[in-house]
């Protein structure tokens, strides 16, 4: 055969995505029901693309005579049921995942019991694992808490690979729980509590988890009461790998499991550092997925990005806030997240703004000094939220207590926008308007927007100039997080007051998009321009060439916002009115997002022409694009072309487009070198 | 036409007999340039593959820049030249301990090939071959990868892929060669 089988290949890297053999070989199942022999194919190369060592990864010559090349000792050996390991007898396989199989076994001497034992995959050295073990094995010992599932025993299997004991539990994942009993927020929140309490106990035991996620905190259910329990304590550390950047690709899934609970200081993988804050952050993970039912970073799309990409995101990206990524989902999607919820969509998304926004961000601060210093910590402030008590999570600001005061009291409470406003502190008088440097400048800020918000409250838009004011202050300062955060809220205030002339929010709604954009803020930015589209939409007489503007813009942005399929509506609705009014920059560079838009939904045989034709068409009206912007309504869509034939594997057509691509740039460098 | 630069102008031009050509010269000229850097430098380095290439290319075209087009064809000619080296010298070392006569081996040789086993770089070889007859493009990568050392982001260069779709198919082509030597 001289055809590259296209099909074989696909259906490997698609099943590469799924972690469990079971789930790969369901997938498999699923894809092509009636072609046995490529389903077995396809089997026998995930097998042999799990025994790869890294041997085919360094070079043929050049380097140490010791490099191993494919191993035949890395086939697997397998326990099955019936079995004896030790002093235990393994029933039945109940669990397998990224690291080890689990088995459902009976200990017979000195006590007779029912236990779980997992055992570790090969590749790891096994002295190393039960030596770092046994090292930990006093401190598991002291753990007494009725939310840990004990670590019990340790040792190697006659092949050689190390497994752990531990107390049997009959549960399911926390988030599978939550979900299949559609439990509401508050009583997720109170679960969540439990498991902190238990986190809270290991640590003061000098004990860290390392590997908080979904599947090692399991609930089980005593007298109909459902009680998390947090197993596989004292594992990650004994099983911890020093891994290279060269084996940590291939390697990565196979030892580390997900990475979406990985903290910042953990994706360093340096080995170094790692302490009490970072399960604190990975409880974090864990609070965001209750809340949201996702994870801030997408674990597929981490692994699939490559290792550099993905540390950079965990260490450097600031995940949306819970209540931003909810109102950014797609409508279904939303009304599954709230029905799993016994919540009404929109009451969801504002149930979880202000307190539960701010208590889920600081537990996933990237400088770990700003997180929580104790699982308590983060538990005392979710019960405060409960009881209606101001959370430690956000600085203490008058307007703030009194909110809260007002809310205990079960009064009507001002709209979320006030929380906007409300996070400033405001103490004294405005002595220090006079005081010229920066942090005195900024505290000014802070004093003139609360005096403003005493004065006129929060429903008068003439509050935006000391709103902005304040936000140009804090970005001066560095303080990007805080004026990010802020000028979130204020596209909140604006929206919440459809009763503003629309001249003003339209203009307010433009600066706090200008901010966010340029902080790389995609999401709120999208929320921003769908208020604009609104409000353009409903001008009298209508005006069109500034609806197909907003429209474009808007689609532009859903897309670099990862809302591919959203961005297609108002694409498709901005591409005529631009053909209409003769705009042939703006319809070229609309109808190249749309052609993006399609490509990211697969729909490829609609994408090809319509990206072809925008680059063609934007490349013939080039003396109408304004100077200074060919890089978007130019090289956008030329880059489009190649990325088009990229995510379609037609590797040559690619490549020639990236030949016009370097040209393209290199004259376009020139041409901005040549003027004065 | 011998110049090498002149040769890779003729492939960029579609010219079919050029990539012919280009091979031997590229082989000859690592082949001296190892053994002179194991004659005249320290004589117990081991010589790194990525190392000779970039030399090789640097004497053959006079070019430092190569952001040059016609370095993937020399990049590709390279990657052969050093399989075909590599793999000479592991069989006729195999047949040297099956029997055959005490000879002199070349130096050059006894210190390129001392990482991967003789029998193993051949059935490497042998599982490469199959794998180029099905799909030519990810075998180059492997190629570049395990005969001259580039790196990942090296090779996507190169080959003028990005660099998620040269690990994709790397990882893709690897599980193939572990597979099909398992059999």
């Amino acid at each position: 055969m001289n055809v590259p089988d296209k099909r074989e290949e696909t259906l490997f890297n698609a099943a590469l995505q799924l972690a469990a053999p079971e789930a790969r070989a369901a997938y498999l199942a699923e894809a092509c029901p009636d072609d046995e022999p490529l389903r077995q194919r396809v089997a026998v190369l995930l097998r042999a693309h799990d025994q790869a060592d890294a041997s085919l990864d360094k070079p043929a010559a050049g380097l140490p005579a010791r490099t191993l090349v494919l191993n035949p000792a890395l086939i697997q050996p397998t326990e099955k049921a019936g079995d004896k390991i030790g002093r235990y007898k393994l029933l039945q396989q109940i669990g397998e995942g990224g690291c080890g199989v689990v088995y459902m076994a009976d200990q017979e001497e000195p006590v007779r019991r029912r236990v779980a034992l997992k055992i570790i995959k090969l590749g790891m050295d096994t002295k190393q694992v039960i030596a770092r073990f046994e090292a930990e094995r006093q401190a598991l010992a002291l753990m007494d808490h009725p939310n840990i599932a004990k670590v019990l025993d340790a040792g190697a299997t006659e092949t050689g690979r190390p497994y752990f004991v531990m107390e049997l539990v009959h549960g399911i994942r926390i988030t599978d729980y939550c979900d299949q009993n559609n439990l509401p927020t508050h009583e997720r929140l109170n679960l969540f509590n439990q498991v902190c309490h238990a986190i809270q106990h290991a640590h003061q035991k000098g004990i860290i988890h390392r590997d908080i996620k979904p599947s090692n905190i399991l609930v089980t259910l005593h007298d109909g009461v459902p009680v998390p329990k947090v197993i596989d304590f004292g594992i990650a550390k004994a099983t911890e790998q020093r891994l290279t950047d060269k084996t940590l690709f291939t390697a990565f899934e196979q030892f580390m499991g997900t990475p979406a609970y990985m903290s910042p200081e953990q994706a360093e993988m340096s080995g170094l550092g790692i302490d009490t804050r970072s399960d604190i952050y990975s409880l974090g993970v864990l609070l965001y997925e209750l809340l949201t039912g996702k994870t801030p970073f997408d674990a597929k799309e981490l692994l699939a990005a490559g290792l550099e990409a993905m540390r950079r995101t965990i260490r450097e990206t600031e995940p949306a806030r819970p209540s931003t990524r909810l109102s950014t989902m797609l409508d279904v999607d939303l009304s599954a997240v709230a029905r799993h919820r016994q919540a009404e969509p929109s009451k969801l998304t504002h149930l979880l703004r202000g307190d539960l926004d701010w208590i889920v961000m600081k537990t996933l601060e990237k400088d770990r000094t700003r997180r929580y210093e104790t699982a308590n910590g983060l538990a005392a402030d979710i019960q405060r939220h409960l009881q209606n008590e101001p959370v430690t999570a956000r600085p203490p600001s008058n307007v703030y207590r009194f909110q809260k005061l007002v809310r205990r009291n079960k009064l009507a409470f001002a709209a979320a926008s006030a929380v906007a406003v409300a996070l400033i502190l405001g103490f004294g008088v405005s002595t220090w308007l006079h005081r010229s440097s920066p942090a005195g400048i900024e505290d000014a800020r802070r004093q003139e927007l609360d005096t403003a918000i005493k004065r006129m409250g929060t429903d008068d838009p003439n509050l935006f100039k000391y709103f902005i004011s304040l936000v140009n202050v804090l970005m001066t300062n560095g303080k990007q997080t805080e004026a990010r955060t802020l000028t979130e809220e204020g596209v909140g205030w604006i929206q919440q007051h459809p009763e503003w002339p629309t001249s003003v929010r339209k203009e307010h709604l433009d600066t706090l998009d200008g901010i966010l954009k340029s902080q790389m803020d995609f999401s709120a930015s999208a929320l921003a321009e769908a208020e604009s589209v609104q409000i353009v939409r409903a001008r009298r007489p209508a005006d069109d060439k500034a609806l197909s503007g907003a429209l474009a813009e808007y689609a532009w942005t859903l897309l670099a916002s990862g809302q591919y399929t959203n961005a297609e509506a108002p694409a498709r609705e901005a591409l005529p009115i631009f053909e209409k009014n003769q705009d042939y920059v703006g319809k070229f560079w609309v109808q190249s997002t749309l052609g993006e838009s399609l490509t990211k939904q697969k729909r490829y045989t609609e994408a090809e022409p319509l990206l072809l034709s925008a680059y063609e068409g934007a490349n013939a009206h080039q003396a109408e694009i304004p100077e200074g912007w060919s890089g978007l309504f130019l090289e956008e869509p030329l880059a489009r072309v190649m990325d088009f034939y990229v995510a379609t594997g037609q590797l040559e057509e690619a490549a020639k487009w990236r030949a016009k691509l370097a040209e393209f740039r290199k004259a376009d460098a020139a041409k901005k070198a040549a003027k004065p | 036409m011998s110049d090498v630069t002149q040769i890779l102008q003729a492939i960029e031009r579609g010219d079919p007999k050029a990539a012919d050509e280009l091979l031997p010269l590229v082989y000859e000229e690592l082949r001296k340039l190892a053994a002179y850097k194991m004659a005249n430098e320290s004589p117990n380095q081991t010589l790194q593959p990525t190392a000779l290439v970039h030399e090789a290319w640097l004497r053959l075209t006079g070019r430092e820049n190569v952001q040059w087009n016609g370095r993937a064809h020399f990049f590709a000619a390279a990657a052969e030249a050093m399989r075909r080296i590599l793999i000479d010298n592991a069989r006729r070392k195999l047949r040297l301990r099956h029997g055959g006569g005490q000879q002199r081996v070349d130096i050059l040789e006894e210190d390129l090939a001392a990482s991967a086993s003789d029998e193993q770089l051949l059935a490497i070889n042998e599982a490469l071959e199959q794998f180029a007859a099905r799909d030519k493009e990810k075998a180059e990568l492997v190629k570049l990868r395990f005969f001259v050392g580039l790196t990942i982001e090296e090779s996507a260069d190169i080959l003028g892929i990005s660099v998620a779709t040269a690990k994709r198919n790397w990882i893709y082509a690897r599980a193939w060669l572990q597979a099909e030597i398992q059999r």
